[in-house]
């Protein structure tokens, strides 16, 4: 066998482009199939312990009666490790009852219980309290605490199980009581109420020593996915509680999670391999028919099949000696260094925040064994499968044979069309195209697997960010808000260009604005909405609108910013409108953030996400009256009256007495009906009233950071404020400074900033984290998965296609020999690269369009959102289909022109 | 007339130690309407002799007239189009393109020259060839024979000026190789086409006007056989 592994290592010697890109394929799938399982495992074990850190490792909890039952369970063999407490008595502290409970080694690690103060208790003189304000001042560490220590009873002097509440009447009494002072020795925190303490106190109070009372065991067992075994083959009466959320993580409780998991990676183990089988059986197909002549002469003197197909396996078992740990040390790699470099965004995800536990590659030699024999086992069988036909060839069939697979006449038949508009070198292009089917269709679908599958993930992120963007457009991105001074009569108002400036100086401030924002609740012609938003408010989505009395809607939620001129201006030009059109002084414009959103409930109790648009387009520009009602002394403005008949307001101003008195009499509060009309002074609107105006102009849709996007916002600049307002509410107006910065220290200096300039100033928890973070995950995953296998798709194409011209070398210089000129021969490889990539795409675009399509579907189940395609994924993968084949062709027929005609014309290795 | 001619024709391949002088100085000429046949051992530089000739490969050094043209002096395009047009080539294996049926490998040069092709001479030649019924059939699909006749229809179609061919018979057998050589002879009787075939048989050589015998890159005997034409 050994002159067979020599022509094995030489075959591969000789084609060395060849091998080198079948050797990149298998590289690049290991890397895929490592980073997959790799990947998964990783985040699972994080999920397992961060769930731990933050609740507890323990898997399950048996309630258990005497000791020796409890180092019975201990001993069982599923059990891993195991911790416990035991009641130690009942005492009353302040009107509340306290359980006292002694515990066992370990009880820390095996639950969340953490100490933020000194330590567990060892003697039966000390305990350890929880963390709370009202403990920690009235017994601090080192002090002494006395109670009185008992059975707890209810009223017929039963003793009440541990778990047990007591209800209404039923009162709980601690009896036969035993004074016991103990030093308090540490404060704690993390072990929650409910399942894990298991006992209805108000306070949970640890001791040293020993206890009197049931044990309750806190257990891990060696394999958690065998949870429901173990708690079944315990007595029927025995009572356990599982730690579900972390038994979801292994698949006990619920299986959902797992087997969602397990079905990810698989998917995406398929696709892995479906890619690279692709790649490495076209590679080992070319390689063999290339050789077929040469398996001719070998079989002729007396080679078995058997032994040409061992040569073949050895040549792929070659390359993956190569191919697989490199594969595993670059599919390591990269899944840890993506891992590191996501490990806050990971943190940011989790639901619970403030954990030490981060997300990193946890290599499971297992894991590793099993993806690297998951790849060698694709790569052999893709190699096995075109060597088997091979090899059972007739000798004789096989030397005669030059490499070339027979062609049929009809299947280079071309349409003369071809050879009318694209001249010879187009025709021999159509024709060359359609002489090898089978490898024509390896490489096509290779190009359309691309293609489609490009084109799906972009739009899957796509429709992903977007859904994630519309839940998070609700919130305001700032980081640090400041509000201004009220008017303060010790005070002077602070000027607000200089207080931004001052701000806007600190480093690490990303960026700033600030405005004035009051809440105006504008009304608008009913026509004047779209449909959409009052058919919503109609089937009860919003509760955004209000119809007044005059049949005007309102939107009471509506706020009109007055915004800092240069944010306005640019908010303009990011719109695509002309801040000139805003800048007069007299007659000042406004525009409108034109959206709704939120989310409801439908018809069958399922929660969506939806966003309407507010006014029509039509409705714009739309006069707006700022209706300010005049002051009476002595009279308080409080309700209006419409008369539809005149299509007037009038004003009802109350007697202030009158409406004191009222509120006295009616305490559970009223509403303006209840108010006696004929104690109000009634005004028309042109006494009660003045007004101004303005105009919106147009809808914007992009807005500053600052802003939440639920609702709709008006924007005016800042500097037409007392034109709007009036120069009195001008004078009261509060400024709004909200800013971005790059870190929490620069935030806290910020904060610290408002305090000296006697501002109040907020550093915000960016609570839009954790949406964000998931659309980064999700993006950073699946491009890097679609690139990878696309790259593996690249490969394949270059492979066939570079082998086909490589095959015809000698037809080429027969062509040239014949007078075909340089460019002729040009002319005709591009014709042939147009043809592979326009039918690459003939089929991988519609398929492309059609997963979109599919995706949209699933996606609009949540979100309302309309029916679109990525257009830059589209140019993209067009342009990235041209680019490999064309390329692909040019490196190939780069020898291929230069080379010594007469040579190519006698070389019948071709 | 004069309308090949070829002057101290030198190629060689490789360098130093592995140097090859394929042509050693080879000068001769051929007259219009000529059968040349050129013989020699195998590596004796026969081969390469046609192929500088035809255009296809190009010397180290000397010079090659066609029809009054030195060859060499065009550059590549035009060079193209002198293979196209002036030369016919036949080889003794793998003349043609599977992809292409018989009608299409016969009209290759005109249809590289995106001129038409002349349906008379077409006919005619298919004619005399024996390829009438076949005119459809890929190039998998004939034999030997009618592969290298096909071939001898592509280097006549153009009318070119010099028809060179490599062992156009080498690959087939006897019957075959007499109805190929009957076939050139007629063409260089009837069309007046001047013809230099490569050949190892002598007794296709002797059917020549004219045996230029060659040996080590050099030609070390010529002998006049018959006067042309005849």
């Amino acid at each position: 066998m050994k002159v067979f592994t020599r022509y094995a290592s030489q075959s591969l010697k000789r084609s060395p482009t060849r091998t080198l890109v079948t050797i990149i394929g298998i590289v690049l799938s290991m890397s895929l199939f490592t980073a997959v399982i790799e990947g998964a495992y990783s985040g699972l074990t994080y999920l397992r312990r961060a769930m731990a850190e933050n609740e507890g490792k323990y898997n399950g909890i048996i309630e258990v009666h005497s000791r020796e039952e409890m180092q019975s369970l201990q001993a069982r063999s599923e059990m891993d490790a195991s911790s416990w407490y035991q009641g130690a008595g009942w005492a009353m502290l302040w009107d509340n009852t306290a359980f006292l409970a002694a515990v066992g080694d370990g009880f820390e690690d095996m639950t969340s219980l953490r100490f933020l103060q000194g330590r567990m208790p060892e003697t039966a003189e000390e305990i350890a309290l929880p963390n709370y304000g009202s403990l920690t001042n009235a017994y601090p560490l080192g002090s002494t605490i006395t109670l009185a220590v008992g059975r707890r009873v209810d009223n017929s002097g039963r003793e009440l199980e541990d778990h047990e509440w007591t209800y209404g009447d039923s009162a709980e009494l601690i009896q036969d009581t035993v004074d016991k002072t103990f030093t308090v020795t540490g404060f704690y925190d993390g072990f929650a109420f409910g399942i894990m303490s298991g006992v209805s106190a108000n306070y949970f109070f640890l001791v040293g020593g020993e206890g009197t009372g049931y044990y309750r065991l806190f257990f891990t067992l060696k394999n958690p996915s065998k949870y429901d075994a173990f708690t079944q083959s315990l007595p029927q009466d025995m009572q356990t509680y599982s730690h579900g959320n972390l038994l979801r993580l292994y698949g006990v409780v619920a299986p959902g999670l797992m087997v969602m998991l397990y079905g990810l990676v698989g998917v995406l183990v398929f696709l892995v391999a479906f890619g690279s089988i692709a790649l490495i059986y076209n590679a080992f197909s070319i390689s063999v028919a290339e050789r077929i002549h040469q398996f001719g002469i070998l079989k002729s003197i007396g080679a078995t099949a058997k032994q040409l197909r061992f040569t073949v396996l050895t040549e792929a078992a070659m390359l993956c000696v190569v191919g697989i740990p490199l594969g595993l040390l670059i599919g390591c790699t990269g899944i840890g260094v993506t891992l590191y470099l996501l490990r806050d965004t990971f943190a940011n995800l989790m639901y619970y925040s403030g954990l030490s536990t981060r997300i990193g590659l946890i290599p499971h030699p297992g894991l590793l064994l099993l993806a690297s024999g998951i790849c060698l086992v694709t790569v052999l069988l893709s190699a096995w499968l075109p060597a088997r036909k091979a090899v059972r060839m007739n000798a004789i069939q096989a030397i005669r044979q030059n490499g070339s697979a027979r062609i049929a006449a009809k299947d280079v038949k071309v349409s003369p069309l071809i050879q009318k508009l694209f001249g010879f070198p187009g025709l021999m292009a159509a024709k060359s195209f359609r002489r090898d089917r089978r490898r024509r269709r390896a490489t096509v679908m290779s190009l359309f697997l691309s293609v489609a599958l490009f084109v799906s993930a972009f739009s899957f992120c796509s429709y992903l960010t977007d859904t994630i963007d519309t839940m998070i457009m609700g919130d305001s991105q700032s980081d640090v808000r400041v509000i201004g001074r009220y008017p303060d009569p010790d005070l002077p108002r602070e000027d607000p260009e200089q207080t931004f400036a001052a701000f806007m100086e600190k480093d690490g401030v990303e960026n700033g604005l600030y405005f004035v924002s009051t809440n105006t609740g504008n009304a608008f012609p009913k026509d004047a909405y779209t449909q959409e938003v009052l058919d919503a408010e109609d089937q009860g989505f919003l509760y955004s609108l209000y119809e007044n009395a005059a049949g005007d809607v309102q939107v009471p939620n509506l706020r009109t910013v007055f915004l800092q001129d240069d944010v306005f201006w640019k908010m303009c030009r990011d719109n695509g409108l002309n801040p000139a059109d805003y800048q007069d002084l007299e007659h000042p414009a406004a525009v409108l953030y034109n959206t709704i959103a939120t989310t409801y409930s439908d018809a069958n109790d399922q929660r969506h996400y939806g966003s309407w648009k507010v006014l029509r387009d039509s409705a714009f520009p739309q006069e707006v009256e700022v209706i300010f009602v005049k002051d009476y002394p002595g009279y308080v403005q409080y309700d209006e009256q419409y008369d539809s008949a005149t299509d007037t307001t009038s004003y009802l101003y109350y007697p202030q007495d009158y409406l004191d008195q009222f509120y006295e009499e009616h305490e559970h509060g009223f509403t303006p009906e209840d108010l006696d009309r004929s104690q109000a002074m009634i005004l028309p609107k042109a006494e009660a009233t003045t007004s101004t105006f303005y105009t919106i102009r147009a809808a914007v849709e992009k807005v500053p950071f600052a802003f939440a996007t639920t609702d709709p916002i008006l924007f005016l600049p800042l500097s037409r404020i007392s034109v709007v307002l009036g120069e009195e509410r001008t004078a009261d107006a509060v400024f709004d400074y909200e800013f971005l910065v790059e870190s929490a220290s620069a935030g806290q200096d910020l904060v610290a900033l408002a305090d000296a300039l006697q501002l109040s100033g907020d550093y915000l928890d960016a609570d839009s984290q954790m949406p964000r973070s998931l659309a980064t995950v999700v993006r950073v995953f699946a491009y890097g998965f679609i690139v990878l296998i696309s790259l593996i798709a690249a490969a394949n194409v270059f492979n066939t296609i570079s082998t086909n011209v490589n095959l015809r070398r000698r037809e080429f210089a027969m062509l040239r020999s014949v007078g075909l000129s340089q460019k002729g021969f040009r002319q005709m490889l591009h014709y042939e690269c147009l043809v592979y990539g326009l039918r690459g795409l003939l089929w991988g675009l519609p398929a492309a369009v059609l997963m979109t399509y599919v995706i949209w579907r699933i996606v609009s189940r949540v979100v309302v959102v309309s029916f679109y395609i990525p257009w830059q994924a589209v140019v993209i993968a067009v342009g990235s289909v041209f680019l490999v084949v064309f390329a692909s062709m040019a490196y190939a027929s780069r020898k291929v022109q230069h080379a010594n005609l007469a040579e190519d014309l006698r070389n019948e290795s071709f | 007339m004069e309308i090949l001619r070829v002057e101290n024709l030198v190629k060689v391949y490789g360098k130093g130690e592995s140097e090859v002088r394929a042509l050693d100085g080879v000068s001769f000429s051929v007259e219009q309407g000529e059968f040349v046949a050129v013989i020699g051992p195998s590596g004796s530089g026969k081969s390469t002799l046609l192929h500088v000739v035809g255009g296809v490969d190009r010397p180290t050094s000397g010079k090659v007239w066609v029809n009054g043209e030195d060859v060499y002096a065009q550059n590549e395009e035009k060079l193209a189009i002198f293979r196209r047009r002036q030369v016919g080539l036949i080889y003794q294996f793998y003349n043609l393109i599977p992809v292409l049926d018989v009608v299409e490998n016969m009209t290759l040069p005109v249809l590289m020259d995106g001129r038409r092709v002349n349906q008379r001479r077409l006919e005619e030649l298919l004619d005399v060839l024996g390829l009438k019924d076949r005119q459809h059939n890929l190039p998998s699909q004939l034999s030997g024979g009618q592969q290298q006749r096909v071939s001898i229809g592509r280097a006549l179609m153009n009318a070119p000026t010099v028809v060179l061919a490599d062992e156009p018979t080498g690959n087939l057998d006897s019957r075959n190789s007499a109805e190929i050589v009957q076939l050139l002879k007629e063409s260089n009787r009837k069309y007046n086409q001047t013809l230099v075939v490569i050949t190892h048989d002598e007794s296709i050589a002797l059917q020549a006007d004219r045996i230029l015998a060659i040996e080590d890159g050099k030609i070390v005997r010529e002998e006049r056989i018959r006067e042309a034409g005849r």
